[in-house]
C-alpha cells in the first residue's frame, strides 16, 4: 500500500506545472490577413501546406508571457518541417507590442489586429486563446490559457497533422 | 537624490483618495430574508432620490469599494453594500458568490425601496455582476408589469463593471456561453469595461444578449485598465488614476443611465 500512494505521490510531483488539453475543434474557420510588426501582411491562406498555431495573446496576460519561451521551443524543434506560428496582438498599439517583444523575444511571427475584428471572427474572447491549424487551413484543436509549449503531447499531436 | 514623479503621483492620489473617504459616516444596518436568514449591510447615508445597492467582488472587503462608497454618499447618492455571504454563512471566496439567489437580491432591492424611498441602482464587478443580474432577472419574474425605467417598482437599473457573466469557461472558436439571467430583464443596464481585458472584445455581442431582454445596453471601455483594476496588488499608475477617481465614474455612469434616452441626454 505504501508503494502504491508513493508512486501516487511521485506522479503527482512530477506532473507538468502546465496541464495540456488540446481540445477537439469542429467548426468554421474564419480567415486571418493581418498585418504584422515587421510591416508585411500575412495571409493564413498562404500557410496552406503547413500545420500553424495561431494564438491571440496580449502583453498584459501574464500566462502569454511565461510561455512565450516554450514557443520558441517548440517553433526551434520543428525546425525544416512544416510548421509555424502566428500569435495575434488583442488590439494593443504597435509602440506596446514592440516594448514587449523586445523584452520577452518572441521568435515568430507577432501579428496586429488594432481594430479586433480578427479577434471576434475567431471568437477569442480569452487571453491566451490558441488554434492548431491543420495543412488544409481548418481549426483542427483549440486550447485556453498558458500551457508548456515544449510538452511532448504537443509535439506529437503537431507531428500527427503534419504527417495526415 | 533622484526624484520619482510617478510614485508621488499614486502616493498623493491615494492619500487624496484617503482624505475624501474619511469624511462620510457609515451606519450598520440588519435586515431580514426569512426567519432565519438576516442581512448585514453597510449604509452609507446620503440625500439624493437614487441610491446604489452594491454587490462587491469581494463583498466589499476592499478598502477601495468602502472608499468609494462613502466618497459617492458625500456626494449625495446613498450605498448599500450587503454582505450576503456571511448571510448564507459561506467563506468569501469568488466561488461563493454562485450560490446567492436572485430571489433574495430581490428582498433585498424591495427592503431598499421600501425603507428609503429611492429608486434602486445596482452595482457589481467581476463576478459579482452575476448576483445583480440574477436578481434583476428575478425582478423582472415578480413584477412583471414594471416599466422598462422601472418606475413603479424602485428597480431603477445596473452598473456592471467588468462583468463576467460566462456560464462556463471560455473554449477559443465558440461564442461565449451566459448564464440564464443575460436577456432576462429589461431594467437600463450600463457596463464599464476595461480597455486592457479580452473581455471588451466580446462587449457588442454581451450587448445584444443583454438587449434581447428589453433593456437599453449603455458600454463604457476604461482606458488602460485591466479588469478588477481597483483590487489589484500590482495595478499600475492608469488603475490608481482611475480607483482613486471611481466614485466620480461611478456616479458619471449612474447620471448617464438616468439621463440618456434614446440617443440623447435628458436634462
Amino acid at each position: 500500500m505504501k508503494k502504491i500512494i508513493a508512486l501516487l505521490v511521485a506522479l503527482v510531483v512530477s506532473a507538468p506545472a502546465f496541464a495540456v488539453n488540446l481540445k477537439p475543434f469542429d467548426g468554421p474557420t474564419p480567415p486571418l490577413k493581418l498585418q504584422g510588426l515587421d510591416g508585411k501582411t500575412h495571409d493564413l491562406n498562404d500557410d496552406r501546406g503547413k500545420v500553424v498555431l495561431v494564438q491571440f495573446w496580449a502583453t498584459y496576460c501574464g500566462p502569454c508571457r511565461k510561455e512565450m519561451p516554450s514557443m520558441n521551443k517548440l517553433l526551434k524543434s520543428f525546425e525544416g518541417k512544416p510548421f509555424d506560428i502566428l500569435a495575434v496582438d488583442m488590439g494593443e498599439t504597435k509602440e506596446e507590442v514592440q516594448a514587449f517583444v523586445n523584452e520577452v523575444k518572441p521568435e515568430f511571427t507577432i501579428l496586429l489586429n488594432p481594430e479586433g475584428d480578427a479577434i471576434a471572427a475567431w471568437n477569442a474572447f480569452a487571453v491566451p486563446a490558441n488554434f492548431l491549424i491543420d495543412k488544409t487551413g481548418k481549426i483542427r484543436y483549440t486550447l485556453f490559457g498558458g500551457t508548456d509549449w515544449a510538452a511532448p503531447e504537443i509535439a506529437q499531436t503537431i507531428t500527427e497533422l503534419i504527417n495526415e | 537624490m533622484s526624484f520619482h514623479p510617478i510614485p508621488l503621483l499614486r502616493a498623493l492620489l491615494v492619500a487624496a483618495g484617503l482624505m475624501a473617504g474619511a469624511a462620510q459616516a457609515m451606519e450598520p444596518i440588519t435586515i431580514m430574508l426569512n426567519d432565519d436568514t438576516e442581512v448585514d449591510i453597510r449604509d452609507y447615508i446620503a440625500e439624493g432620490d437614487e441610491m446604489l445597492l452594491g454587490f462587491a467582488c469581494d463583498q466589499g472587503g476592499g478598502s477601495n469599494e468602502e472608499r468609494t462608497a462613502s466618497m459617492l454618499a458625500e456626494d449625495g447618492i446613498e450605498t448599500w453594500m450587503p454582505d450576503m455571504l456571511s448571510a448564507y454563512m459561506l467563506p468569501k471566496l469568488p466561488s461563493s458568490i454562485k450560490s446567492i439567489s436572485g430571489d433574495d437580491i430581490v428582498k433585498v432591492i424591495e427592503n431598499a425601496y421600501n425603507k428609503t424611498g429611492k429608486k434602486v441602482y445596482l452595482i457589481a464587478g467581476g463576478n459579482a455582476a452575476a448576483v445583480a443580474l440574477n436578481g434583476a432577472a428575478k425582478w423582472k419574474e415578480k413584477y412583471p408589469q414594471a416599466d422598462s425605467q422601472g418606475e413603479n417598482h424602485g428597480l431603477g437599473g445596473i452598473i456592471m463593471l467588468f462583468p463576467r457573466l460566462n456560464a462556463k469557461p471560455p473554449e477559443p472558436g465558440k461564442p461565449p456561453v451566459y448564464i440564464d439571467a443575460v436577456g432576462k430583464t429589461d431594467v437600463p443596464i450600463l457596463i464599464l469595461e476595461g480597455e486592457r481585458t479580452p473581455n471588451r472584445w466580446g462587449l457588442p455581442l454581451l450587448k445584444k444578449k443583454l438587449e434581447a431582454g428589453g433593456s437599453r445596453v449603455m458600454t463604457m471601455i476604461i482606458p488602460a485598465v485591466r479588469g478588477y483594476f481597483y483590487n489589484r496588488e500590482d495595478s499600475n499608475l492608469a488603475e490608481d488614476v482611475v480607483t482613486a477617481q471611481l466614485a466620480g465614474v461611478i456616479k458619471a455612469s449612474l447620471y448617464t443611465l438616468t439621463h440618456y434616452r434614446n440617443g440623447v441626454l435628458i436634462p
